[in-house]
């Protein structure tokens, strides 16, 4: 007799080997191949094709590091600023219908505004990311600070806490578990930003990478970088994941 | 009117290492038309199991549950519950909660907020009725819940520990209530509590149970008459009875913890 | 004295509708001076306007926007009742929303824009492109939301609905539906945002149509005036529309 979580993880593993067989047979029976869609094996082939060649290498490693420090430049300002509008609520109850509006305006729009202010480079694709990012995390913290229990501020006035200090251990703890998924979003409109900039604007980095090959109707290559794409949003969730759930435990 | 007849309720093994629980292990006792109950018991007694098989939400896997000759196999329609946490459903107001379990019991929609409005004056609801369940205390909410479960006139109300989650003298006071109540409706009460001074305040007889496996372990009847309330409290029948109490769970509150 | 920042509730003081006008205002402030320091690169709030009115008096301002709107229309629909309708399927048996929590999760971390060279294959240059990429993006937060408020319905309100015999569907109806539908509106909220949002990145990278298709020429001929002038139509369209569904949220919703 299979314990209860046995069965949910060897359901949800077999609905993924399901859902590659699908990608697999479907395509070679022929119905995808109107729409261009490889079996899975070839997808697969592709990645190896990509990384064979040495193509892939370059690309990826200027993606991560745009999407490396999008992500960080949004978690440690989305937090201080979050933290800043908690303490002023006058002004973040005048600012908050905006931010709950803020994904969806078109940020993309002054992507071409930040190439000519700061050149054709990875510049303005750090910047569009990080200031797309960076809401989630303001958001977060805000919503996460507001759930400080009275007594918790209580007993840092007994310890005659500084502001500073009662930030660092009092405060933000407390907000933690909200930060924390704040930061996953923030992961996840980090490599968004990234990626969607590459793929309209740019000369370089995965999103380029699989724009050009879609031009070049190379799309063995082309499905090859899609999951790759794919592959960085998994791992670097599960990071953030395992990153923020350690400190967690820590309470 | 509710007879207990050897009832049992054993949990499979979940895997987590320890075999089947038994929680139950053959109850017997009867409950007579227009009694108030109370059932005490210490920690791991089985009072959830109980509350569970009374309330039809699962099936005893042993023995037999009837209540005026019909058992019980499912949530029945003249057994209303008083859960213990906060169970007003928040988006509708006082009196819309009571009104949703008459239009649930089939009462006639004509019917309805006369009844509503009589379950709000007994409850002592009056002028709280249009408000939302967040807008009012936990003592009111389970005044809420209490009329409620009353309003369709059940022949048992089931309560598990509703007066729990708050303060003493609201439970007092509340107690109060519910006697009144009561007596009023001439309704059948089983009452389950932890608390030895609520179950002398109000029980006619109190169930006993002993720890892990629950089994009923005596039956107290309740010297304090019909008129009874929380004056009751410091006068000398009123601590012997506590002091019976505690006497018989003692030893069992010791074996509950050698277990655990 | 609580420290702590909500969105602020209640009614419409003049206090409060200062204070909401305080984050365009100081947009515009912004605007103007970055104009000033960057002629090259912002346009003046003057000549967007501009381009704005050029841009209806020509006809393609309102075409494209209407394209745009119905594309965004469409995709938030479908995503919110295929979303909503799937995240209740699965929510309510406890053993397949144990199986699809973490799925959901993944899927939602994934950055989708990659699945576009598909969606356009699938449905070639057209406004279901458009749609179909909205679609992608938005359905799967919008299943996320409500499936995590499904499977947060307190237990103790399924056991009052039980203990009054309510069957499986009525407890549905008359729980869990009441229950839920702050978030659901909030999911197609959520829904709108990231339609519109993807529609327009659709369009930009090689619809025939829509106001996205327009930016994207505008920034080909380095149009800035229009760049600006359009960007300003769809920032204003998302932020209204999201007042508007705020705004409805409170009515409904409020008295909780």
């Amino acid at each position: 007799m299979m314990g209860y979580s046995t069965k949910v993880v060897a359901t949800r593993t077999l609905l993924f080997v399901a859902a590659a067989a699908a990608l697999e047979i479907v395509p070679r029976v022929g119905v995808g191949t109107q729409l261009e869609i490889i079996p899975f094996s070839e997808m697969l082939h592709g990645v190896w094709a990509i990384t064979s060649s040495g193509e892939l290498w370059p690309h990826l490693g200027t993606s991560l590091l745009s999407i490396g420090s999008a992500f960080l430049t949004a978690t440690v300002l989305g937090v201080a600023i979050g933290y800043a509008l908690w303490r002023l609520p006058r002004i973040y109850a005048a600012v908050s219908p905006y931010l709950v509006s803020y994904y969806a305006i078109p940020i993309f729009a002054f992507y071409p505004i930040l190439v000519v202010m700061f050149g054709a480079n990875r510049i303005p694709i750090y910047l569009l990311a990080a200031g797309w990012a960076v809401v989630a995390v303001v958001v977060s913290t805000v919503e996460g600070l507001a759930h400080l229990r009275q007594s918790w501020e209580k007993v840092a006035d007994t310890y005659h806490l500084s502001w500073w200090d009662r930030a660092l251990s009092v405060h933000l703890p407390a907000a933690w578990p909200q930060i924390a998924m704040g930061m996953r979003l923030a992961a996840t409109y980090s490599i968004l930003g990234v990626i969607a900039s590459e793929f309209i604007l740019s000369g370089e980095g995965l999103g380029h990478m699989v724009n050009h090959h879609y031009n070049s109707f190379t799309f063995r290559e082309m499905w090859g970088g899609i999951v790759t794409v794919f592959a960085v949003g998994i791992t670097l969730d599960v990071l953030v994941r395992r990153m923020t759930r350690g400190l967690e435990s820590e309470r | 009117m509710l007879i207990m007849d050897q009832v049992s309720m054993r949990y499979p093994a979940t895997g987590g290492g320890a075999g089947d629980v038994l929680a139950l292990d053959r109850l017997s006792f009867r409950v007579e038309q227009g009694e108030f109950i109370v059932i005490i018991g210490p920690s791991g007694c089985g009072k959830t199991s109980l509350l569970e098989v009374i309330g039809g939400f699962r099936r005893a896997t042993g023995g037999r549950i009837e209540i005026d000759g019909e058992e019980i196999n499912g949530p029945h329609q003249d057994i209303g519950v008083v859960f213990q946490e906060d169970s007003t459903f928040p988006w509708l107001s006082a009196e819309q909660n009571i009104e949703f379990s008459l239009k649930h019991r089939g009462v006639p929609a004509s019917d309805r907020p006369t009844r509503t409005a009589e379950m709000v004056r007994l409850v002592g609801l009056d002028g709280f009725e249009k408000h939302r369940p967040s807008q009012l205390s936990g003592g009111m909410r389970q005044r809420v819940a209490l009329g409620r479960a009353l309003a369709p006139q059940p022949k048992l109300l089931l309560m598990d520990e509703p007066f729990g989650a708050l303060d003493e003298q609201s439970r007092l006071g509340l107690g109060d209530e519910l006697l009144r109540v009561w007596r009023a409706t001439g309704c059948t009460i089983v009452f389950i509590t932890h608390s030895l001074s609520e179950a002398a305040m109000l029980a006619d007889r109190v169930v006993v149970l002993a720890a892990r496996p629950g089994r009923v372990l005596d039956i107290i009847p309740n010297p304090a008459g019909a008129g009874r309330s929380s004056e009751r409290i410091g006068t000398p029948e009123f601590s012997e009875m506590t002091a019976v109490l505690w006497n018989l769970l003692k030893s069992q509150v010791k074996c509950g913890k050698r277990d655990a | 004295m609580s420290r702590s920042a909500t969105v602020a509730g209640g009614t419409f003081s003049p206090g409060r509708t200062a204070g909401l006008l305080a984050v365009p205002a100081l947009t515009l402030v912004l605007w103007v001076v970055l104009a000033w320091l960057l002629p090259y690169a912002v346009a003046t709030p003057e000549d967007a306007i501009r381009a704005i009115l050029h841009g209806i008096d020509r006809g393609w301002m309102t075409k494209e926007l209407a394209t745009t709107m119905t594309a965004t229309l469409i995709s938030s629909v479908l995503s919110t009742v295929l979303g909503v309708g799937f995240a209740i399927l699965v929510a309510l048996n406890r053993f397949w929303g144990d199986v699809f929590e973490p799925v959901l999760v993944w899927l939602y971390s994934v950055p989708k824009i990659v699945l576009y060279p598909i969606v356009l294959m699938i449905f070639g240059l057209s406004l279901s492109a458009s749609v179909g990429f909205g679609v992608i993006n938005s359905v799967l937060p919008v299943a996320f939301l409500v499936f995590g408020v499904i499977r947060r319905v307190p237990a103790v309100l399924l056991k009052v609905a039980q203990s009054f015999g309510l069957s499986r569907w009525a407890t549905f109806r008359e729980v869990v539906v009441p229950l839920a539908a702050p978030t659901i509106f909030t999911a197609a909220r959520l829904a709108f945002c990231l339609s519109f949002l993807a529609v327009v990145v659709a369009e930009m990278l090689g619809s025939r149509q829509g106001l996205g298709q327009e930016l994207f020429k505008a920034i080909a001929l380095n149009d800035i005036a229009r760049i600006f002038g359009i960007a300003f139509v769809l920032s204003a369209i998302a932020v209204s529309i999201n007042a508007l569904f705020l705004i409805v949220q409170r009515l409904l919703f409020d008295r909780r």
